[in-house]
């Protein structure tokens, strides 16, 4: 899926249990309800997370974080 | 014809992850898990695929086990929705797990068995909704196999990317749906509507004739 804003990113992947309008606290439910977690066992970290966002979503230029 | 509700004895989720494919996460055994709490998982992440199934046992020990079900549901409320409105992570199914007695671990994420139910049910991807998640065919023949034993029926939830990966591949992004469970929220619920053998006809007479 095409997105190219960082706005249309953030309300693909959120409900209104979300409550703030940027990336971040996106990143921050995941690291938190999702508890990714490397091979190792290691939980992802928020720039491991942005990282991986913006590999997929390369269309978006104004990543804000 | 009663019907009984339990909530889980014991619930949370599971999850498998691999660096190679999702059917490999789906395939292989599971390294986490999380107590008390609902979630699906058809994730893609910064290298990892990751599958994530609710696990749910209930203590209906309490049914005669004379008893025959003839209608079951699993009800669930939908916590959260992120990533795709795709079948692969809306469409949900029951399947029979052949663990009744473990406290959650990543050990119950692979005892998942080919007993499911027919029906499936889309959840969509609001929140602070409740779905029946019907037992029907199969899975209510395990359901009274485990009545008629006296044991507790156990279960995982899984979505589509998870028991038809050969169909749906690999995700891309993060694609989950969490759900309630005993430890906030609207805790989930089985709700069983059962039978018990009625009296024969010729002991009523007997005990007629003779009082």
């Amino acid at each position: 899926m095409a997105f190219t804003t960082e706005r249309e990113l953030f309300e693909h992947y959120s409900d209104d249990t979300i409550t703030h309008n940027n990336i971040d606290d996106l990143i921050l439910d995941w690291i938190d309800t999702l508890l990714l977690k490397d091979n190792d066992g290691n939980l992802y970290t928020e720039e491991t997370l942005k990282d991986s966002l913006k590999a997929y979503y390369s269309d978006i230029d104004d990543w804000s974080f | 014809m009663p019907t009984v509700t339990y909530t889980p004895e014991e619930d949370g989720w599971v999850r498998g992850q691999s660096n190679v494919s999702h059917a490999e996460a789906v395939a292989g055994n599971g390294s986490f898990a999380n107590d008390n709490r609902g979630n699906t998982a058809y994730v893609s992440a910064a290298g990892n695929f990751f599958c994530s199934r609710t696990y749910y046992r209930f203590d209906t020990t309490a049914i005669p086990t004379s008893a025959t079900a003839s209608s079951a549901f699993v009800e669930i409320e939908t916590a959260g929705a992120r990533g795709g409105t795709m079948d692969a992570v809306e469409v949900h199914k029951l399947f029979a797990s052949s663990d009744n007695s473990s406290s959650i671990g990543a050990g119950l994420y692979q005892t998942i068995t080919t007993t499911t139910s027919t029906t499936g049910t889309d959840i969509g991807n609001t929140f602070d909704v409740t779905f029946q998640l019907v037992i029907d065919v199969h899975l209510l023949a395990y359901l009274n196999t485990q009545i008629a034993a006296g044991a507790k029926p156990a279960f995982l939830l899984r979505n589509k990317g998870d028991y038809d990966v050969a169909t749906e591949g690999n995700p891309t992004g993060v694609n989950t749906r969490a759900f309630d469970g005993t430890a906030a929220g609207t805790a989930p619920f089985i709700s069983i509507t059962y039978t018990t053998p009625s009296v024969s006809a010729d002991n009523a007479t007997f005990f007629g004739a003779n009082f």
